[in-house]
């Protein structure tokens, strides 16, 4: 597979991996939601999960975060092996999760969400980490003291992303980064993503908008009905025809 | 176009059903009664101002005392969505381990009359320290032995066996206590009032030392939640508990350390409900645990500051309410209930509640 050049130019072959999933199978009471799934994430890559509705993408996050363990198979990160792991442990760990529609404390201000992002780091660089994020995202220094209830969605998006940020996640995980927001945020937000994956942090990445994420993703899983159909390069991907068809639509 | 605007609109405020109407026909007209009987009472009696305002520095004492226990309830309610119907009775045997340093006290001699002021302090103080500690025990044996197996069942579940545990409770004090009051003694620096100028009013000095005893406690307790890593943890595990454990917070421990504050200001309150009544039998704590609860059901359940506003308002409203009412002292606690009533039919989330009651239902 061309894999040599992607479109952030980095040169991934040789890295070390985040994540590996073998041969995982999840399952929720009788029903198989994960047949043999087989991922693997090299270290700053950004890799992306496509596919429909009830494909097994949310599950999979899940399967990683051990909200679903996953009832065969394997799951290494960073050479743990973290199948049968708690949550809590696994987020010990240094995993990050920004969750489908935000869920951010509502309640909270925006300063206390990012805070709580910061809920397992002791270190003196939490200050300079948030000061760091605000050059990334303007916006959520404007509404630092705001509630974040009261926010509009990108608003909001924006805070969901800094709070996983601010925990220095060694593997960013996004459940449909843009679900729900307007047209106009959605390229915001990928542009965000973009810069973030550049600076050096891995993302998986779990999105129905095939086209948006293969623009900025360096590889990607297709599933479909628990299975991965295809995978590669994003390059690979956005010029397979099966795919064109099924997600791309005729570009 | 003007029909389908009336139908949004429509969609928005439904209107109210006939029942309701006649509902709140009934609300005002009992407000309305109560109002001219207050009316008709206060011109006839005739009670002097200094009554008054006795009376209502009693029901700032009353309030005080149940708005440490009603935090208890709140803080709870706020994380785990139960009502914790023990709670009264870990108010009573936190009055009681105070009774018992109360004792050790008086055999040391820091409670007579002429002990010396730093002494008699002591003997405020060891008595609330030790009831405090005692109710945190009892709290979270409570969480430990009665709520946590159950986490997750049915919301009716965990309320079915917080009454087993409070009958447990009760009953095993009764069995263990006897049937007779424990006298609380005073110490010195307790006893006696402070005169307010030469108003003619006054406030007992116990009075005087549980509200400001409660000020500072909720202070605490303010800063804790408010500004504090673990209270803000606590707020994360009360808005979306899933969500907490994905930043790393364990719930667990979150859920342990609701308990053990609830158990501390229960603990504090029930020694303060020892010298005020001077009196701790094995029901004592149930009757201020159900009125705790009413006030933080007044304030909105689960909502901090409401609890303390309730239980204010509550105290006051048992303080006057049957003077005003031209009604015996002995009616104060069918005025308690009658305003939990009120509040459940009328305004289910309380004063400062907003959406919690059915969101979270």
């Amino acid at each position: 597979m061309a894999e040599s050049m992607s479109d952030n130019g980095k040169n991934k072959v040789e890295r070390e991996i985040v994540l590996r999933m073998t041969d995982v199978c999840t399952y929720y009471g009788a029903i198989r939601a994960l047949n043999k799934i087989n991922i693997e994430i090299r270290k700053g890559e950004m890799v992306c999960l496509l596919g429909g509705n009830a494909s097994g993408k949310s599950t999979t996050l899940k399967t990683i975060l051990g909200y679903a363990p996953p009832r065969e198979g394997t799951i290494e990160f960073l050479g743990t092996r973290t199948e049968k792991m708690q949550t809590k442990e696994i987020v010990g760990l240094g995993v990050s999760l920004v969750p489908e529609n935000r869920r951010l404390f509502g309640r909270m201000s925006v300063l206390e969400n990012l805070k709580m992002g910061a809920f397992l780091r002791n270190d003196d660089e939490i200050e300079a980490d948030m000061e760091h994020l605000f050059t990334l995202f303007p916006r959520v220094k404007e509404r630092l003291h705001q509630t974040a209830g009261t926010l509009s969605g990108g608003e909001q998006q924006m805070v969901a992303m800094s709070r996983a940020l601010m925990a220095r996640p060694k593997l960013l995980l996004m459940d449909e980064p843009s679900m729900g927001l307007a047209p106009i945020f959605v390229q915001t937000v990928f542009d965000i993503i973009q810069t973030i994956s550049n600076e050096g942090t891995t993302i998986f990445m779990v999105e129905q908008n095939a086209n948006m994420a293969l623009s900025i993703a360096d590889k990607g899983y297709v599933l479909q009905t628990g299975e991965i159909v295809l995978s590669g390069s994003a390059e690979a991907l956005r010029t397979n025809p099966q795919m064109k068809k099924a997600y791309l639509g005729d570009v | 176009m003007t029909t389908i605007e009336k139908r949004a609109t429509s969609d928005y405020r439904p209107k109210m059903r006939p029942s309701q109407i006649a509902l709140y026909g009934f609300g005002i007209l009992i407000l309305v009664l109560l109002g001219w009987r207050i009316y008709n009472v206060v011109s006839v009696e005739q009670y002097p101002i200094q009554f008054w305002a006795i009376q209502s520095i009693n029901g700032l004492v009353l309030g005080s005392v149940y708005a440490l226990i009603a935090l208890g309830y709140t803080l709870v309610y706020g994380i785990l969505f139960m009502i914790n119907f023990a709670h009264g009775e870990v108010v009573m045997l936190g009055g009681f381990a105070g009774y018992f340093a109360l004792q050790l006290c008086i055999r040391w001699g820091w409670v007579a009359a002429d002990a010396p002021f730093f002494q008699s302090w002591l003997a405020v103080l060891f008595p609330i320290a030790v009831g405090m500690i005692a109710s945190l025990l009892v709290a979270m044996a409570l969480e430990r032995i009665a709520y946590r197996p159950l986490r997750g069942a049915q919301r009716l579940i965990p309320l079915i066996s917080a009454i087993g545990a409070s009958f447990f409770l009760q009953y095993s004090a009764l069995l263990i206590f006897g049937v007779t009051p424990h006298n609380y003694q005073k110490p010195a620096v307790l006893t006696g009032a402070v005169s307010l100028g030469d108003s003619g009013v006054f406030i007992s000095k116990t009075g005087l030392f549980i509200i400001l005893a409660s000020i500072v406690l909720m202070l605490i307790l303010y800063i804790l939640v408010q500004k504090t890593k673990i209270g803000r943890a606590m707020r994360a595990v009360a808005e979306d508990q899933e969500m907490a454990s994905l930043m790393g917070v364990d719930v667990n421990r979150i859920i342990v350390f609701t308990f053990v504050i609830g158990g501390l200001l229960a603990g504090a309150g029930g020694v303060m409900l020892g010298y005020q009544n001077t009196v701790m039998r094995f029901n004592t704590g149930f009757i201020p645990g159900l009125k705790a609860f009413t006030a933080a059901v007044l304030g909105g359940i689960g909502n901090v500051p409401g609890a303390m506003i309730g239980a204010i308002i509550l105290g006051e409203l048992e303080a006057l309410g049957p003077s005003l009412l031209g009604l015996p002292n002995e009616y104060k606690d069918v005025i308690a209930f009658s305003v939990l009533i009120f509040v459940l039919i009328f305004r289910p989330t309380g004063i400062l509640g907003e959406r919690l009651s059915r969101e979270r239902a």
